[in-house]
């Protein structure tokens, strides 16, 4: 009963926050409520028992989304000296139309949930055949071997977003930092970054069993290496190699080949070494997704264009 | 058993009320400065409180041991946010004539 209304509670902050994100004036405040409102989602994935989603949500969707977006507003706000958004124009009609739309879309979904049987066909079939999969947590045994392929390309379309925000190639965070600015700052990269590293690592560890795994590690990862760069900005300067962004997806297309050519079936992995197959595999995704998380704060800046190379002396720390 | 859960209902009824004190002043505070004061003070104290009544309620040291050690995470990195949030109204107090309601 109790955690009845603890859901309800955060189903009805979820629709707020959504509703307050959308139609607020100034794009600070919008701002604000999407993080709060990825916090409350990541709170509704661990109601869920989805505690890789949950760990994902606040990491990805809240921390570095909102990252993101107030750099943009920062930059923006640099550009114009106040933005807010523009004036609210959709019709009253079209508002109707899509609370209509919604309406319709939670009454099948919900009578679909009230009357399904929890226990579907598939969870059965993931729950049977886990043993086969090299890894005892289910979730890991989806992503990574039964449905590897749909992972393989989401790594792609990772890749693929790390190549647009190079050809692009704005640093949203290209004031220059001075390099002792902060000792606090300093003292606490010392404290958490060591903890950050080793907590990537155990995560992407324990994925086999537990909860966690590539995506997680990942997040974690670009967190320290984030914070690393924010506290000392020349430490990591361009030393970024487009490799390292591949290498997951590089790894995975080899892992396909490789199978391939044993099994004669794309990323159906020898039955025996299906979980070192896995965790390979996910130690090279976790380590381009660190780095695409990064990337998307801090790109070197050498890459996209010849009019940047004029201001750049130390190529030797390049290393394509 | 029953010790430890009034303990446990005592530390938790505490944190709340930390928790409580902090969003109002959050919420009710004229300027930047004291909000980030009130909010980082009394958050801390109140995520004491909860931590530990989640450490005792747990009955494992283990799992105790590493909820302590959230509890020193999150303590190192709010009070250190809010260092540079105040460091920033210091530096442009713009901002606090500005921006708040």
């Amino acid at each position: 009963m109790m955690f009845y209304l603890f859901d309800i509670i955060i189903a009805l902050m979820t629709i707020i926050l959504a509703c307050l994100c959308l139609f607020s004036r100034q794009a600070i405040n919008s701002i604000t409520y999407f993080i709060a409102l990825g916090l409350i989602v990541a709170l509704i994935w661990t109601r869920l028992g989805a505690y890789d989603v949950a760990i994902a949500e606040a990491a990805i969707g809240s921390g570095v989304t909102g990252a993101l977006l107030l750099f943009s507003w920062r930059k923006l706000r640099a550009a114009k000296s106040n933005i807010t958004l523009t004036e609210n124009t959709i019709s009253k009609k079209v508002i109707a139309t899509a609370f209509f739309i919604v309406v319709i879309i939670v009454f099948s979904l919900s009578s679909i949930l009230l009357f399904s049987k929890p226990n579907s066909a598939l969870a059965y079939l993931v729950d049977s055949s886990l043993s086969d999969s090299g890894v005892l947590n289910p979730v890991t045994a989806v992503l990574l071997n039964f449905r590897s392929f749909d992972t393989l390309l989401e790594i792609g379309v990772l890749f693929l977003a790390a190549l647009g925000v190079y050809s692009i190639g704005i640093s949203l965070f290209d004031y220059e930092l001075k390099p002792s600015s902060n000792f606090l700052l300093h003292s606490l990269s010392k404290l958490v970054v060591p903890a950050c590293v080793l907590f990537g690592g155990y995560t992407l560890w324990v994925g086999s069993y537990s909860p966690g795994g590539a995506f997680q590690a990942g997040a974690v990862w670009a967190g320290a290496l984030i914070l690393l760069r924010l506290a000392h900005p020349r430490l990591l300067a361009r030393k970024l190699s487009p490799w390292l962004l591949t290498i997951g997806l590089i790894v995975f297309i080899a892992a396909a080949i490789a199978t391939f050519v044993i099994n004669k079936n794309f990323l159906l992995y020898p039955a025996l070494y299906a979980g070192k197959w896995i965790l390979l595999i996910e130690t090279a995704a976790a380590i381009s997704i660190a780095l695409l998380l990064y990337s998307l704060f801090f790109i070197p800046k050498k890459i996209n264009s010849k009019s940047a190379a004029n201001t750049i002396t130390d190529d030797a720390g390049e290393s394509i | 058993m029953i010790i430890l859960d009034v303990l446990t209902v005592i530390l938790l009824v505490v944190g709340l009320v930390f928790f409580f004190a902090g969003s109002i002043g959050l919420l009710r505070f004229p300027d930047l400065m004291c909000r980030v004061h009130a909010l980082t003070k009394a958050d801390n104290i109140g995520l004491a409180c909860i931590s530990l009544a989640v450490a005792i309620y747990s009955n494992d040291w283990l799992i105790g041991l590493k909820i302590i050690f959230v509890w020193l995470f999150i303590l190192a990195t709010s009070s250190l946010m809010s260092f540079i949030i105040a460091r920033r109204i210091n530096m442009s107090n713009k901002i606090i004539s500005g921006d708040s309601r």
